[in-house]
């Protein structure tokens, strides 16, 4: 009996317990209700504050870009600031650090590893360039929360221009000393030493002398290059000529494009073209082809689309011969040793006489030997080795198309030769004229050395060649492009 | 008077006495259940408040986020963000949301 005594206030305590237990769970559930809630709204804050931080740095990149485009090159800057402090003037200050002696590493590790010591700021942004393309990391703090957000971009570019000058050179360029030595057209150098463009010689046509014009047209140097005190005639330009600075540095080495290996074909007899009528219909490797004067050989190229492939160890062909094309395919012409051409002032040897000189990858021609001259050719020629090659012959060398050459070793012209093409494209080769030699195109070079009285005559690729595709070398640019990452 | 009273009629009235819960039992108990039941009463009025408040700011946070995406109902206003010495120009976008909360965007001009 006993025992009943103070059950109820038990009970009642049983029952307390198990109420608070109820509130306690209760209020367990809301406040993590509450505090999710809370999460999101600060997630989402530093998710918008991370976006404003790419938007921030992108800004930032664009501008000094376009002051200095070397301005990057391989440092990581920081960029931290407060957006939520401008409600006076609609401003905002931002702090930059380079951080690249400490994050040089690995950026991204290092950003995380510092993402402590920037907390107190709204705006955490890590950018740097690799290649066209900057990066950006960038983290939002909002309270105790952060998001970090990854994104590349390219802002993409018009490439670099091609053949737009008489004469570009990566380094030097130096014109011919005689007063018969004319340049018309632009020329330009990515070098940033003025003296880099300069006239052969200092007697008779030099400066202080009779000063002939040597440029007609405006000179260009490097990106940034200091021109006080630089005058139109200390290059002998024409009148109303200037001398100015590129946009931008010009990488034509970039853009050679690569020599194939020669294909291996089924080995055909030699070939010998006394009559015309002879045709060759089918691919295949030639140790020797002869075409002898005056005789036409014709290269059946099948349907459009069908490319026919010729290797030749040693092709001869005599004065006025010619290889010609039937059918609506291309040709690529592979020629292993130099080319027997005709030898003489007037003599010449003919290589698709009759096709469109605009088609001008129709037949693209390529040539491991060192010398080419009396020969008009409509197509492209495509040289390649390492000892330099000898233009223009004791005639004229005639490509509709373009000559490139990829070796380092000189590409020369000398004695009187005329060579004609769009351009020649020999960015890593110095290019020597001498004597008369003349050069009707483009010339893209490492270096130009004129010696005697050269002339270099700009073709206009627009008037000349309206619907050229100059497809073979692209200078298409970067694609802008954007990519997002958390 | 005295006689009449049987003893073991005493003793029973004290054991019913004893086997009842006194008034200050009953009183405390039902202290504690009111103390209890209205402190958990109140505890889910401000749950179901809090929840209430959770979602519709959730909800709004969820719509409004969406639109300062879109770049839609949002306030802008003129800024300039000061890299260093580069100033770069933009908008800053700002939205309202669960009444008296915003979030913030910058943007730079194109």
């Amino acid at each position: 009996m006993y025992s009943k005594k103070g059950v109820i206030l038990g009970l009642a305590l049983i029952m307390f317990l198990v109420i608070s237990i109820i509130g306690i769970s209760l209020m367990t559930l809301v406040m993590g209700r509450a505090r999710q809630t809370n999460d999101l709204e600060k997630r989402t804050q530093a998710y918008f504050f991370a976006r404003s931080g790419v938007e921030i740095a992108r800004g930032f990149a664009m501008q000094k870009s376009e002051i200095d485009n070397q301005y990057f090159g391989d440092k990581v800057f920081v960029i931290y600031g407060n957006l939520r402090d401008n409600d006076d003037d609609n401003s905002a200050n931002f702090n930059i650090e380079d951080v690249t002696s400490f994050w040089s590493e690995s950026v991204r590790s290092s950003f995380e590893a510092s993402a402590a010591s920037f907390e107190s700021y709204d705006v955490v942004t890590a950018v740097w360039k690799e290649s066209e393309y900057f990066n950006f990391l960038s983290s939002g703090n909002a309270g105790d929360m952060t998001r970090t957000l990854a994104f590349m971009c390219c802002e993409g570019s018009a490439g670099t221009p091609l053949f737009d000058m008489a004469i570009f050179a990566d380094g030097n360029i130096e014109t011919g000393a005689s007063a018969n030595s004319e340049i018309i057209g632009d020329v330009g150098t990515n070098a940033t030493d003025t003296s880099a463009i300069s006239r052969q010689g200092n007697g008779g046509n030099g400066k202080g002398k009779n000063n002939k014009i040597s440029v007609y047209g405006d000179v260009y140097f490097g990106p940034g290059t200091d021109l006080d005190g630089v005058e139109p005639s200390d290059y002998y330009l024409a009148e109303g000529n200037v001398v100015g600075t590129l946009d931008s540095t010009r990488d034509y080495k970039s853009i050679i494009p690569e020599f194939p290996d020669f294909p291996e074909l089924t080995e055909r007899d030699s070939l010998s073209v006394d009559s015309d009528g002879s045709i060759i219909n089918d691919d295949g490797y030639y140790e020797e082809i002869n075409v002898g004067s005056g005789k036409t050989l014709t290269i059946e190229t099948g349907e459009a689309g069908n490319v026919r492939k010729i290797l030749v160890n040693q092709l001869k062909l005599e004065d006025n011969s010619s290889i010609e094309l039937s059918g609506s395919g291309n040709l690529n012409l592979y020629v292993v040793n130099n080319v027997v051409l005709p030898n003489g002032s007037k003599k010449m040897a003919f290589i698709n006489n009759n096709g469109n000189p605009e088609s001008i990858d129709r037949v693209v021609f390529y040539y491991t030997g060192n010398t080419l001259g009396n020969l008009d050719f409509k197509g492209t020629l495509f040289i390649h080795n390492e000892n330099g090659v000898s233009l223009g012959g004791n005639s004229a060398l005639n490509v509709s198309g373009l000559i490139i050459y990829d070796g380092t070793g000189d590409v020369s012209m000398k004695g009187t030769p005329e060579t004609h093409s769009i351009a020649l494209f020999a960015p890593n080769s110095k290019v020597i004229m001498t004597g008369n030699a003349d050069f009707h195109g483009a010339i893209v070079c490492n270096e130009y050395d004129g010696s005697g009285g050269p002339d270099v005559i700009y073709k206009d690729i627009e008037d000349e060649f309206t619907e050229a595709p100059l497809e073979i070398i692209s200078n298409d640019g970067e694609e802008a492009f954007e990519l997002w990452g958390e | 008077m005295k006689l009449l009273i049987d003893k073991s009629s005493v003793g029973s009235t004290k054991a019913s006495r004893r086997s009842g819960f006194s008034f200050v039992e009953i009183l405390i108990a039902l202290a504690i259940l009111i103390i209890s039941v209205v402190t958990l009463l109140n505890f889910l009025t401000i749950a179901l408040r809090v929840d209430h408040t959770s979602s519709a700011v959730t909800e709004d946070l969820l719509y409004k986020s969406g639109s300062l995406d879109a770049r839609a109902s949002s306030q802008s206003r003129s800024a300039t963000v000061t890299v260093g010495e580069v100033e770069i120009s933009g908008n800053l976008y700002e939205i309202e949301y669960g009444r008296v909360k915003r979030l913030i965007e910058f943007e730079r001009s194109e």
